[in-house]
């Protein structure tokens, strides 16, 4: 990091957004009852002072209540949570309800509980409120729920944030209560089971277990939807063979040169041969089919976006991949996906319907690819190394990177030299109004800069359709 | 180059940001003892004043989630409680306008804590009503008990008064360390 | 036993007695107590200064409850750049001696960043560096003035002191027009400064007049401006 100034919060157990974690409660003195203790002292003291025994009386009982209440100590922490996820799978943007259970386990009263139930990072709440408070008797149960919008990735739910107060509210506790499955109706035991309905909200039913789950979500949307993408190994440069005995449906007639002894008379240009009556044999370009790996940067600094709550560079990098998958396997190319990050992914390349499905669940929900940016460190040489070894020798690169920092270039430059060739896929990441974005774009510009005049071909894609990126490209390229 | 107009395959941001307000029910219930104790403040002249403001206070502050608003409202109750007591109020009617006054400002506090942490589109009425009766409980037994010693004390001396005082204090100073 | 387990018996003591004496005033003369007007006085003011410190505590401090994740909406995401504006922001609340290694780091940053982009605009290193010190390359003249070696900089005295002791606003303004220049040179926006005398035609200032025109307005085209 590069800021100086040390965090006042580092260290300090007790700050508002640190998270208990499970097992580890955290417990708060709210303080809110300061204001009440000072009047009733300067009550009490003006009491005094003016000889009034009603006033000093009534401090007096305030500044006792006041200690009464501070020594009560944190409430009983006997919680449970059950969550009840609607479905396990989704598609990209459909509403997936979840339903989530508050008990009260022990046998002392708790008067005020408040809820957040853990959301994973990367999901939105579309309807409903994940949060919630009651007051919860022994045994009682309290039911909530809320409809999450579903999006690409393996999301995990985490641990619910449970808040516990006593009745005067001096200290507060803090639980991470990790969510269990619901019990189903037959093995609940006895006491008291009756379900609380708050507002409008409804029980779930067990009945559904079998696809319903507790703590996950997983989406893979389907690769290139509807976006027919030109980019072949052709218009990236590729050229193959030019051959007289190959040649069926697709390829490419290239020229015509003079007949010699041994040449397939299917190759016979005969128009000719009627026309002047000289044997001449055409000549085609083969289209060998090309192996391109789609290698995406999955490090931490590639979650950037060029506002907090815009679409990361590495959702776009992803879409972009599934796109160029797709496009490559329909033409016809062999086509394979990598990633350049903490956690390594390699599919090797390949075509087939079979080799799509797995393509598409991995970019979906891949940990590699995960939405949420990883913590693991990461150690750029080993990566490469990986990477390397792992290319096909004769293996085009595919880099979808924001080139949002250095190492991204140097990989593409040593991929490039080691035989490799590599075009880039960057997503614009930045923005320009303030002085440190328009500092990064500059600095992103001239790492394009510095790959094009290094022979890379970079792919500066901004705010419009993918397809219309790449068409400027290759404009840009044939030129 | 608007950085909001990047639209990906991913989609927009569309979650409606969490709304730390209190609830609709809060300020129904903080108006309750609120308005006891401004009513019972009438009977004391200028007391009548700090009443009318303090419940203002209460109402805005429990309305917007403010919680210096509520402290203020909470504070111009129990002063004008004071003032009352200093224009010659009786003591049962000190007692409720303070206890009232007490009540109100805990439950609208309670309301705006509540609302930071688990916002206004959570279902909250049931947790404030609780902690409004519970709260509500308190003052009244409180109030009783308080009502009670003072009928049998009668004038007090300042000897005992000290005592008691500087006893609180003590224990009070023991705890907070 | 400490303070605190000492405090609390004497308090509940006296809590305790003061009850006593009040239900029953024959108490007090049994155990002695003086009643005196300075005896009261002095315990009802330090009552009154621990209600002082109890407000004051409460107003500066305020409680502590715990403040959720907002978990509604996706994680907030970084912008590029942003431990840029970061860095900015923290220059006030750093010492003298980090903070001005801090100012030198970020002028040797986005010095860097400028003879990079003045380069790909066709001058040579050495030409870039030279406009950048002598504050030509751009017409902002607090923009310009960001590279200017602080000896060289033509400043009022009153500003030198301005600089001496820190002030902070001025330098990230500075900072700021600076990466603006920057980067009206990136995207061309502006024409490129005038190159040396050992430039090639690629550098010449677009703005100057093409040869042959006769403009009586033009003051030697390659002239730094």
């Amino acid at each position: 990091m590069s800021s100086p100034v040390p965090d006042p919060h580092l260290g300090d157990p007790g700050a508002p957004d640190r998270r208990a974690s499970p097992g580890d409660a955290i417990d708060r003195t709210t303080r809110r009852w300061r204001g009440v203790t000072a009047f009733a002292l300067l009550a009490g003291a003006l009491g005094v002072l003016l000889s009034r025994p009603a006033l000093a009386l009534a401090g007096a009982a305030g500044v006792l209540f006041s200690a009464a209440a501070r020594t009560a100590g944190p409430p009983a922490s006997s919680v449970a949570v059950e969550r009840e996820v609607e479905r396990e799978r989704a598609e990209p943007s459909e509403s997936v309800r979840v339903t989530v259970t508050v008990a009260n386990t022990g046998d002392a009263l708790l008067p005020d509980v408040r809820v957040v139930d853990g959301v994973p990072g990367a999901l939105t709440v579309a309807e409903g409120s994940p949060r919630h408070a009651t007051a919860l008797r022994p045994g009682k149960r309290a039911t909530f729920t809320y409809v999450v919008r579903a999006s690409r990735g393996h999301h995990r739910f985490g641990p619910a944030t449970v808040l516990l107060r006593g009745f005067t509210g001096a200290v507060e506790r803090e639980l991470a209560v990790p969510a269990a499955a619901p019990e189903s109706a037959g093995e609940r035991t006895g006491g008291e089971t009756a379900k609380e309905t708050e507002e409008g909200t409804t029980t779930g039913t067990g009945d559904e277990a079998s696809t319903t789950t507790t703590d996950r979500l997983a989406c893979a949307p389907r690769l290139g939807e509807g976006q027919a993408v030109p980019l072949r190994p052709q218009t990236t440069g590729f050229s193959g063979r030019v051959t007289t005995d190959s040649g069926g449906a697709g390829a490419e007639f290239h020229s015509v040169r003079s007949y010699r002894p041994g040449d397939p008379l299917s190759r016979v240009d005969w128009a000719r041969v009627a026309r002047t009556g000289e044997f001449a044999t055409r000549q085609f370009r083969e289209e060998r089919a090309a192996t391109v790996v789609c290698l995406l940067d999955t490090r931490e600094t590639a979650y950037c976006a060029p506002a907090p709550s815009a679409p990361t560079a590495l959702e776009r990098s992803v879409t972009a991949a599934g796109t160029a998958f797709t496009s490559l396997l329909d033409a016809g190319d062999r086509a394979g996906i990598a990633a350049w990050g903490p956690t390594a992914c390699w599919l090797a390349p390949g075509m087939g319907g079979e080799h799509r499905a797995r393509a598409r669940e991995l970019l979906g929900t891949h940990p590699a690819f995960d939405p949420i940016p990883p913590d693991r460190t990461f150690l750029p040489t080993i990566a490469r190394r990986r990477v390397e070894r792992r290319l096909p020798a004769d293996a085009q690169v595919l880099l979808f990177s924001p080139l949002a920092d250095d190492p991204p270039v140097d990989l593409a430059r040593r991929l490039d030299a080691h035989g490799h060739r590599v075009t880039v896929v960057s997503t614009d990441p930045t923005a320009r109004d303030t002085a440190g974005h328009a500092l990064a774009a500059i600095e992103r510009d001239r790492r394009l800069s510095t790959l094009r005049s290094a022979g890379v071909r970079v792919v500066d894609w901004g705010d419009e359709p993918l397809a219309t990126a790449l068409v400027r490209a290759n404009q840009r390229w044939s030129t | 180059m608007s950085a909001d107009t990047r639209r990906g395959a991913a989609g927009v941001d569309e979650a409606e940001p969490f709304d730390d307000g209190p609830g609709r029910a809060a300020l129904a219930i903080v108006l309750v003892p609120g308005v006891v104790s401004a009513l019972v403040l009438l009977t004391g002249g200028p007391a009548a004043l700090a009443g009318a403001l303090g419940l203002g206070l209460l109402a805005v502050g429990t309305h917007h989630g403010r919680r210096d608003l509520v402290g203020g409202g909470g504070l111009a109750l129990l002063a004008g409680t004071l003032l009352a007591g200093a224009f010659g109020a009786g003591p049962a009617a000190l007692l409720v306008a303070a206890g009232a006054g007490l009540v109100a400002w805990d439950t609208a506090e309670h309301a705006v804590g509540l609302g930071e942490q688990v916002g206004c589109r959570a279902a909250t009425g049931r947790a404030v009503g609780v902690h409004a009766a519970g709260g509500g409980l308190l003052a009244a037994s409180g109030g009783g008990l308080a009502y009670v010693v003072f009928r049998l004390v009668g004038g007090g001396s300042p000897v005992a008064l000290v005592l008691l005082l500087g006893g609180a204090v003590a224990l009070l100073s023991a705890i907070r360390s | 036993m400490n303070v605190r387990g000492y405090l609390s018996v004497v308090g509940a003591a006296a809590v305790l007695a003061g009850v006593a004496v009040l239900v029953e005033p024959g108490v007090a003369s049994l155990v002695g107590l003086r009643t005196d007007r300075v005896v009261v006085t002095v315990l009802a003011s330090l009552a009154l200064l621990q209600g002082g410190l109890a407000v004051s505590a409460r107003l500066v401090g305020g409680g502590r409850a715990a403040e959720p994740a907002e978990v509604e909406r996706r994680f907030r995401a970084s912008v590029p750049g942003d431990e840029f504006d970061d860095r900015l922001a923290d220059l006030p609340d750093l010492r003298v001696k980090r903070r001005d290694e801090e100012r030198a780091a970020i002028r040797e940053r986005l010095e860097g960043l400028a003879v990079d982009v003045l380069v790909a605009r066709g001058l040579d290193e050495d030409g870039a560096r030279r406009h950048l010190r002598s504050g030509t390359w751009t017409a902002d003249e607090r923009a310009a003035s960001f590279f200017v070696p602080a000896a060289d900089r033509e400043l009022s005295f009153g500003a030198r002191l301005r600089d001496a002791f820190g002030s902070d606003l001025a330098f990230t303004q500075r900072a700021r027009r600076a990466v603006t220049a920057i980067a009206a040179h990136a995207e061309r926006e502006v024409p490129p400064p005038g190159i040396g005398t050992h430039g090639s035609d690629t550098g010449r200032d677009a703005a100057s007049p093409p040869e042959g025109v006769d403009s009586a307005a033009a003051d030697g085209g390659v002239e730094d401006e």
